[in-house]
């Protein structure tokens, strides 16, 4: 019997070493590491979530990186911004998604929902500062799950899961507003309420680019009407309160969500396609030259 | 608890210590912390249904006493058992299911009868340990075993938890015996029990969980693919569940081990065999013996007393026999799987197939003695097990489909020209983890479970290596769990 559970401990006691041993070197690589030397030739950055992803073409900008990710939440811009600001001193630009969609508490729900959570434990586990975030609910065994996952096997030099890009697509689909609708204000078929996490996440983001003299633009995509029609009216009154608010503050936001555009620019009820994208980026561009 | 989970793992050694050290001497100890872990972990799953596990193992420990001490009335008890056992199996399991199928039977005479289905959870394991209260009064009254006085040994025997929720449907005159004496702890045993669970895993964490993401997106969608397609999901189905199933009994039998018990097989690498006779005494073998020897041999033996005469219209009886016999058996091991026609015939194809083997076996026979082709002959050994294998792949798409309406609609789907067409989805690193488990249980073939390694032959830090290899694997590969496949029966 003391043979086994000595031979046992000993097998464990290994292996936990092989674990710290890789944990050390990976967490090494994070640290040490420029994520992406590319990113060094650029000093716009596009941020936000799979609609800023889709609407804006980063090489129709003279010199942009689009590094969103899609189902991305503030807190998470907020993390990357912060870890790429710290190696990068030639961004002087971001360019933020910002909708209805970005301040509804659906966003908060990423880090427990299992059909996000993994997704965004991948992604983040390098930049985290899960710790700050008090009022929402967080799946820790799968976190750590990911953690001992990406950082205990075998060393690993790139970490950079949390850099994304643009991302183009032809197809052309409107008719699918009520499913979007529901995923973005709804849980369990209830009105998801206001994310007061998103809402100071965003201030932070914008307080944080202000600090490291960056100018911050808010911009809000096109949305098909029907979709605009069927947003909870809790949604719209915040989120113009809030531009409102930010507008008073001398922030620069590009509300376009019900810009006229044609239905065959869309994606589909809340995303452009690669034509709406091109026809979107011009705009953007000829109004941050008129604005600035 | 489900033994992918942390809670299991933790469970275990927590259990593992209290058994050895706290209870190592005394065997009404070892056997109180048994139960009470094993009453622990059914009622993780719902504690609600932990009554009636109790019920069912109190009626067959007061049953078998009253078989056991009764001779004359031995009948009535043992008919009294049986029906507890399999009116609580048949009540929770089939009730909708023979309801619904009397309804729809009805309404084909254009009435209907207002019999309605009801709101039924079943409890989980409920096939298992009903079927081992089955064994223990049926083997007191054949006179194979005593009644057991003890109360705590029976309630153990019918609920020990590595084998509670999906088996091996253990024989009480095999478990009893080693409850009722005291256990050692054997520092082989327990290494080999490590190795087992570690394989057990393996199997089912990087083989079948990983498989089954395809196979459930193929089976869903089986209208969008082609016929190459739907055949590799029925490939993969075919080693999901066999990886998914074996997995949890390597785990079941291994766990036991670490307690110095030893449990009945419950696979023996069935994908290598021969012929379907040969397949099902390798595969789910508690179930099948089970059957065999509570189905089969009295239901032949019954009417090898009712039948006289030696031929019946053209077939001999001995045949005949066998047939019937057969069709009772699989139907009711169909059945057995799930209230779902899909489960009967996926039985009945079996026993079909079964029925083929025995009467071609001597015709056969004569026919490779006449062209001069041993039976050893290598081609002609993985012809056969290459068609046994495509038979048994087959009857699974019946097994999985969700309706036979859909399982045909499958079949159909492979049988087409774009059978020969490029798959759509290729796993390749799936395949390639695939290959190495197949590997393996073949170079393996031989032993207990394909982690039984000969010391001599492997020198420890090479075993370290793979058992390391195998973990890192299994930390890189968990999160995909679905639920062991046998759980729902």
């Amino acid at each position: 019997m003391k043979q086994f559970v000595s031979k046992f401990i000993l097998f464990v006691f290994l292996f936990l070493l092989y674990m710290g041993g890789n944990y050390i070197v990976n967490l090494h690589y994070i640290n040490s590491n420029i994520p992406e030397e590319k990113l060094n030739d650029y000093n716009t950055l596009i941020m936000g979530d799979s609609h800023p992803q889709m609407a804006l073409n980063p090489s129709l900008f003279d010199s942009a990186y689009n590094m969103c990710q899609d189902a991305e939440p503030y807190f998470v811009t907020y993390w990357k911004l912060k870890k790429l600001l710290t190696q990068y001193k030639t961004i002087d630009t971001v360019l933020l998604g910002f909708s209805f969609h970005n301040i509804s508490a659906f966003n908060d729900k990423k880090l427990n929902d299992r059909i996000w959570s993994t997704e965004m434990f991948k992604r983040i586990y390098p930049i985290e500062e899960l710790k700050t975030l008090k009022n929402i609910k967080i799946d820790w065994l799968e976190y750590y799950t990911i953690m001992i996952k990406k950082m205990c096997l075998y060393p690993v030099k790139n970490h950079t899961y949390y850099i994304g890009e643009y991302k183009k697509s032809q197809m052309n689909n409107v008719s699918d507003y009520d499913i979007s609708i529901k995923r973005h204000y709804y849980y369990n078929d209830r009105n998801v309420g206001i994310s007061a996490v998103a809402i100071d996440f965003l201030k932070s983001i914008i307080a944080l680019c202000k600090k490291n003299h960056i100018m911050i633009g808010l911009v809000t995509t096109p949305l098909h009407e029907e979709y605009i029609k069927r947003i909870p009216a809790n949604f719209k009154r915040e989120f113009l309160q809030l531009k409102h608010e930010l507008k008073n503050n001398d922030l620069l936001v590009l509300d376009y969500s019900s810009i006229a555009l044609d239905d065959s620019v869309y994606l589909n009820s809340d995303h452009l396609n690669e034509s709406g994208a091109k026809k979107f980026t011009k705009i953007v561009i000829d109004s941050l030259q008129h604005h600035l | 608890m489900s033994f992918i989970s942390i809670q299991f793992i933790l469970f275990v050694p927590i259990v593992f210590l209290l058994y050895w050290f706290a209870a190592g001497s005394n065997v009404k100890l070892q056997n109180i912390v048994l139960l009470f872990a094993s009453y622990v972990f059914y009622a993780w799953w719902d504690y609600k249904f932990l009554f009636l596990l109790f019920f069912v193992s109190f009626c067959n420990y007061l049953i078998g006493i009253r078989i056991g001490s009764n001779k004359r009335k031995k009948n009535i008890w043992l008919v009294l058992g049986l029906c507890i056992n399999i009116t609580t199996l048949v009540f929770f399991k089939y009730y909708n299911f023979f309801i619904e199928s009397f309804n729809d039977l009805i309404s084909l005479t254009g009435y209907s009868v207002p019999v309605k289905t009801l709101n039924i959870i079943l409890p989980l394991g409920i096939s298992f340990y009903t079927f081992i209260g089955i064994s223990y009064i049926a083997d007191i009254y054949k006179g194979k075993m005593r009644a057991e006085k003890n109360i705590i040994n029976v309630l153990l025997t019918l609920s020990f938890f590595p084998i509670i929720l999906a088996g091996p449907i253990q024989r009480p005159f095999n478990l009893l015996p080693q409850i009722k004496k005291l256990r050692i702890f054997h520092y082989s045993r327990a290494v080999d029990g490590m190795r087992q669970i570690l394989w057990g895993f393996f199997a089912k964490i990087v083989i079948a969980d990983n498989l089954g993401i395809t196979v459930d997106k193929i089976f869903s969608g089986y209208h969008d693919y082609s016929g190459s397609m739907l055949f590799l999901g029925a490939v993969f189905f075919t080693i999901q569940i066999y990886a998914d199933f074996s997995g949890y009994s390597n785990i079941a039998i291994g766990t036991a081990k670490l307690f110095d018990i030893e449990l009945m097989r419950n696979f023996a690498y069935p994908y290598f065999s021969r012929n379907i006779s040969d397949f099902w005494k390798r595969w789910h073998i508690s179930l099948t013996t089970w059957f065999r020897d509570y189905v089969f041999l009295p239901v032949s033996f019954f009417l090898s007393r009712k039948i006289r005469k030696e031929k019946i219209i053209f077939i001999k009886t001995n045949l005949l026999i066998y047939i019937l016999g057969s069709a009772v058996t699989w139907f009711l091991t169909g059945l057995w799987h799930g209230a779902n026609y899909t489960f009967i015939v996926w039985g009945m194809f079996h026993g079909c197939f079964l029925v083929f083997y025995q009467w071609q076996r001597k015709p056969r026979k004569r026919l490779l003695k006449k062209i001069n082709i041993k039976y050893n002959n290598i081609l002609l050994k993985s012809v056969d097990t290459g068609l046994t294998l495509i038979v048994v792949t087959l009857t699974w798409i019946f097994f999985r489909a969700e309706s036979l309406h859909k399982a045909i609609r499958y079949i159909d789907g492979i049988f087409s020209i774009s059978l020969f067409s490029i798959p759509e989805i290729f796993p390749t690193k799936i395949l390639l983890l695939v290959f190495i488990f197949t590997l393996t249980e073949w170079l393996q073939r031989d032993k207990q479970h394909a982690l039984q390694f000969d010391k001599v032959a492997l020198p420890k830090v090479v075993r370290w290596a793979v058992y390391y290899g195998i973990i890192i694997l299994l930390i890189k590969f968990c999160g995909n769990q679905q639920e062991f496949i046998y759980l729902q029966f």
